[in-house]
């Protein structure tokens, strides 16, 4: 880990966003977390409207935060945080989640291929270790169904595309602050990206179960959500003129 | 009776019918603007109906005109693909709205939040 921090020293200017609906137990240990995980970094946290005390321990803690005036989903609030990182001229943006499922001293693993490989996006995957965590069959099923269009759409393979924990390079904060889905944002970003010809580079991380709060993707909705997002990357496809048939 | 009626097999009831509901509609529609709890122009779009069922309600022989072009043998039941098609155009219209009005509530939201932050942030340190 500590060689890392030597990397980044001063040269580069790091944003952790954090979106954050409604997760008053566990922002403020992400957020602390997140700012220990590399020196030099800037923590911002994306209040989404929460209606608990999510805005209160932000503040008591005075931890660095966007509060949004209105409900706009993770979309909207992940984007917020992009567009902040693009006027403040951040070379790198992370995403991390609010809820405390991604692990903060993960964040230079994300962070690392940009620096050394010059890739534009990472991903942190669930599912390129043999996994920790024991996924539902639909999930699985879900997440197999969606792998396998993205595969097909861009011919990149993505074992997690619904994953929410990834580091962008400054090309790609610029590209995301103008255009960032706002159904759907994980997958939906990933095909965009790819198909303007961003380098992707996935990276295995462990995830812990989420700690408090409830996933948006459960059960029977899985499926659903799979039927959606695939319209959706249809319709991102026709939008960029049918490139691929 | 006029003669049409018995030739075509309808009285002129279900026209005025059809005349007095475009008229209350347009009213309604007009009251509304006027309360300023409709916009002028969303009250265009929905103006569109009442205005477009008067002319066919009215005119008979256009109404049987495209009776007869459609494959309707009935005249008066070619009104209701009419309003259906109306209806469906009216709310695709609202929808294209809606979407776009939250577009520019979340480039509002977002930009608010951001100046928020500069505002707020210089007294914090």
């Amino acid at each position: 880990m500590t060689e890392h921090k030597t990397i980044n020293k001063d040269s580069f200017k790091i944003l952790i966003i954090i979106p954050a609906f409604n997760e008053e137990k566990s922002v403020v240990a992400v957020a602390k977390a997140a700012r220990d995980a590399y020196e030099n970094v800037d923590v911002l946290v994306v209040n989404d409207k929460s209606t608990d005390r999510t805005e209160r321990v932000l503040r008591e803690h005075d931890i660095d935060h966007l509060s949004l005036p209105t409900n706009l989903g993770i979309g909207g609030a992940v984007q917020s945080g992009f567009i902040f990182a693009e006027r403040n001229n951040y070379d790198i943006a992370v995403q991390v989640d609010g809820d405390g499922q991604h692990p903060p001293e993960q964040i230079p693993l994300l962070v690392t291929p940009i620096l050394q490989d010059g890739v534009d996006f990472v991903i942190g995957s669930r599912y390129l270790q043999k996994s920790q965590i024991v996924s539902s069959f639909a999930r699985r099923l879900g997440g197999g169904m969606l792998a396998t269009f993205i595969w097909m759409n861009t011919g990149k393979k993505v074992t997690d595309p619904t994953s929410g924990f990834r580091a962008y390079n400054q090309r790609a904060i610029k590209f995301l602050s103008r255009n960032y889905p706002q159904e759907y944002p994980e997958p939906i970003s990933v095909i965009e990206l790819l198909d303007c010809g961003f380098k992707l580079v996935e990276i295995p991380v462990k995830m812990k179960e989420r700690q408090f709060g409830q996933s948006s993707i459960t059960g029977a909705n899985t499926f659903f959500y799979m039927l959606k997002v695939m319209f959706a990357i249809i319709i991102a496809k026709l939008r960029r003129g049918g490139s691929y048939a | 009776m006029p003669e049409s009626a018995v030739t075509t097999g309808y009285g002129n009831r279900v026209i005025y019918f059809a005349i007095l509901m475009s008229i209350a509609f347009l009213f309604l529609i007009i009251n509304l603007v006027r309360k300023r709890q409709l916009s002028e122009r969303f009250a265009l779009a929905w103006l569109a109906i009442p205005l477009l069922l008067l002319v066919f309600s009215s005119n008979r022989s256009l109404l049987e005109w495209l009776a007869e072009i459609v494959g309707v043998y009935y005249a008066p039941a070619i009104m209701i693909p009419i309003i259906f098609g109306l209806f469906i155009l009216v709310s695709l219209y609202f929808s294209v709205k809606v979407s776009n009005a939250e577009r520019r509530i979340k480039d509002l939201a977002q930009e608010l939040a951001l100046l928020r932050y500069t505002v707020e942030k210089p007294e914090k340190k």
